[in-house]
């Protein structure tokens, strides 16, 4: 592979604005009420007045070793070769819920196809809208308080050290780097 | 994740493998042996080289409906993979073809190129009935994050369970064709190796309960769902009274002298215990995210 890419969720600055959802929704044309590639996760501590909250915006992790690429028996899902993207091939899925069940993170979800069927349906970095390399997806694009960022594995981990951040914790060493406050 | 059909599924494919297996394997035992208690105890099993075949066929239509795009299935066969399910598509896909082929092969005019052929599609079936009873429960235990299943007593549970609801089908058949006099003599046989094999169910359902407990949080969980919790009514009426209890109850009764009839209805009591346990162990099993460290339902 020549170098994954991942993100990097500045939790400091997200407002739980949902603008990364909505942006992925709408350039994706995910209809209401069916499946999230997207989702703001809100964790609440503390006990009135010392209540605490932080909200992380966490989608498919695109991990070093994807569980649902090695259990998919459709072989459907892969990891790409150029990004390490973990991408799905929705013409060979046959819907079976493997990936879901292996997926320690929860994030494969399953979607009607129009013509009937479901199969399932993840972030797949907006390479489906024809991302060029150098473009950012479009939950990167809108964050209105630049809460995620994209690129180089490497250079997500730079930028999560600034902040005190640190790679997601897993068995299956998720692309994703996350910061809180202190 | 999983559902009523994979529920019916794992019952159905358990019981046809675990019945054609049994019947296999006394097939070709007494190809070597002559002995008078196999002979009778063969009269009944050979019943599971007609009905294990048609069980997994059904099962195998529960676990194409449980797809979501069930017309691209047959792609499995045409992916490499490593996972497991696609062994077990090829298992069962394997099983169904080589039982029945061996069945047709053998109605034939019996030549040397017959029996030949007729062996060696009964042997690979016998192989891949050995797949289909094994891999569906490897493949559950392969999941950390179903902390319940993910335990190597799940694989032994299901075999054990498919193995002798399997046997409880050979019983029924055996009670159906009661006026031939060799099947009538080998049931009481079978009734011995059933009740066997339900104590080998009873050793490993209770180590898996004894080890969830004192395992971590999500396992323990699971099995306080079974025993005190949502599944208790199930568990404890369907899977121990229904499903062990009285079938071992009854079992006992004819081998000490009471009729066929009571020995139907174990047989029948070990049939509904499988397809009970296998609804109780799916319901009170949970996923784990570690999202946010929470416990999701896997049912559904």
């Amino acid at each position: 592979m020549a170098e994954q890419y991942g993100f990097f969720v500045d939790s400091t600055r997200c407002i739980k604005c949902y603008a990364c959802e909505v942006a992925c929704q709408q350039w994706h044309g995910i209809k209401a009420d069916t499946v999230h590639r997207r989702t703001v996760q809100e964790e609440c501590t503390g006990t009135f007045p010392d209540v605490k909250r932080r909200f992380t915006s966490l989608s498919c992790m695109h991990c070093e070793s994807p569980l649902c690429v090695a259990s998919c028996p459709q072989g459907a899902i892969s990891k790409r070769e150029e990004d390490g993207l973990v991408v799905v091939d929705k013409a060979k899925c046959t819907g079976d819920k493997t990936c879901a069940t292996a997926c320690p993170f929860d994030v494969p979800e399953f979607i009607e196809l129009e013509g009937g069927g479901v199969v399932m349906d993840k972030c797949d970095g907006c390479l489906s809208l024809s991302r060029e390399a150098d473009e950012m997806p479009r939950c990167v694009n809108t964050c209105p308080t630049k809460a995620l960022h994209f690129g180089k594995l490497a250079d997500m981990a730079a930028l999560a050290k600034e902040k005190g951040g640190s790679q997601l914790e897993g068995g299956t060493v998720p692309s994703v780097y996350v910061a809180y406050d202190a | 994740m999983v559902n009523s059909f994979i529920a019916w599924y794992l019952f159905l494919a358990g019981m046809g493998g675990g019945a054609f297996l049994t019947g296999a394997v006394v097939d070709i035992l007494l190809r070597f042996s002559d002995d008078p208690r196999l002979e009778r105890v063969g009269a009944v099993t050979d019943g599971g080289l007609i009905l294990g075949p048609a069980t997994v066929v059904l099962g195998a239509v529960f676990l194409l409906a449980d797809l979501g795009s069930p017309e691209r299935a047959f792609q499995v066969f045409f992916t490499p993979s490593t996972s497991l399910l696609t062994l077990g598509s090829w298992a069962i896909a394997l099983f169904c073809v080589c039982s029945i082929a061996a069945l047709l092969v053998g109605g034939l005019v019996e030549t040397t190129v017959s029996r030949v052929v007729e062996a060696v599609l009964h042997g690979l079936a016998t192989l891949a009935a050995c797949c289909v009873i094994l891999y569906s429960g490897v493949y559950l235990s392969t999941f950390p994050s179903v902390p319940f299943l993910h335990n190597p007593i799940v694989p032994v549970l299901f075999v054990a369970s498919a193995l002798s609801t399997g046997m409880a089908l050979l019983l029924i058949f055996g009670f159906v064709l009661r006026d031939h006099e060799d099947v009538s003599e080998g049931l009481s046989s079978c009734a011995r190796i059933d009740l066997v094999l339900l104590g080998i169910e009873v050793a490993a359902l209770g180590a898996l309960l004894a080890v969830s407990l004192g395992s971590g949080e999500a396992a323990a969980d699971s099995a306080w769902a079974l025993i005190s919790g949502d599944q208790a009514g199930l568990f404890w009426l369907g899977v121990v009274a229904v499903g062990v209890a009285a079938p071992i109850a009854l079992e006992v009764s004819h081998l000490r002298g009471a009729d066929l009839f009571t020995l139907v209805v174990g047989a029948g009591c070990v049939s509904v215990g499988g397809l009970c346990l296998r609804y109780a162990l799916l319901l009170a099993a949970v996923r784990f995210s570690a999202i946010d460290m929470s416990a999701v339902a896997f049912w559904g």
